[in-house]
């Protein structure tokens, strides 16, 4: 883990299925002696990523579970 | 999708209820009082019990929380230009990842940390003067 100790926040990024009308959900998941987070978590759900920049332009709104 | 990303980086960063008792003030210092995990609670997030008014209720009471720290109290105070507002009202509704960990969406409708997401959003802390 010594690459990471210059850093301040190391985020895992997941694109694992969401269900219902959720796009996203997050969390820290990881704290220092602080409580401050050092690790978190996004899970982005694949059936909402798109690369359509059309998408951003509608008046879509949808829940974020977390 | 930007706004998304923004929205989950703020609870990776601890914007969580499960985080809201280790919050800091501006010294790195916690803002608890004592040890005890009951102090912590209420000096970050305090719960009410209000009387509902909604019409064909009735009238009953249900809990509400609101986020009362400094910072927050001031900018909401300021958002709405109302200086008796107790805090930043938490959302009651949606499942576990949404009740709890977002501002209460009938009271900041398209803010960023609501459970909800729109095109255009708004940031509470965004005005120049404050």
């Amino acid at each position: 883990m010594s690459v990471l100790r210059c850093l301040d926040l190391v985020l895992f990024l997941t694109a694992r299925p969401t269900f219902g009308s959720t796009i996203a959900f997050a969390g820290s998941c990881q704290d220092d002696s602080k409580g401050r987070s050092i690790g978190g978590q996004v899970n982005w759900g694949p059936a909402q990523l798109s690369l359509d920049s059309a998408v951003l332009g509608t008046d879509q709104i949808s829940n974020i579970d977390c | 999708m930007v706004n998304v990303g923004i929205h989950e980086m703020s609870h990776a960063l601890g914007f969580s209820s499960n985080k809201f008792s280790m919050i800091k003030d501006s010294n790195g210092n916690s803002v608890q009082a004592m040890s005890s995990p009951t102090a912590v609670c209420i000096r970050t997030i305090r719960q009410f019990s209000l009387l509902s008014q909604l019409v064909g209720t009735g009238g009953h009471t249900h809990n509400v929380q609101y986020m009362i720290l400094p910072t927050v109290v001031s900018r909401t105070r300021t958002h709405f230009s109302c200086t008796t507002m107790i805090g930043a009202q938490i959302e009651d509704g949606g499942g576990s990842g949404t009740a709890g960990s977002h501002w209460e969406k009938r009271v900041f409708n398209n803010e960023y940390l609501t459970g909800s997401i729109s095109e255009v959003f708004v940031f509470l802390t965004s005005r120049a003067d404050c």
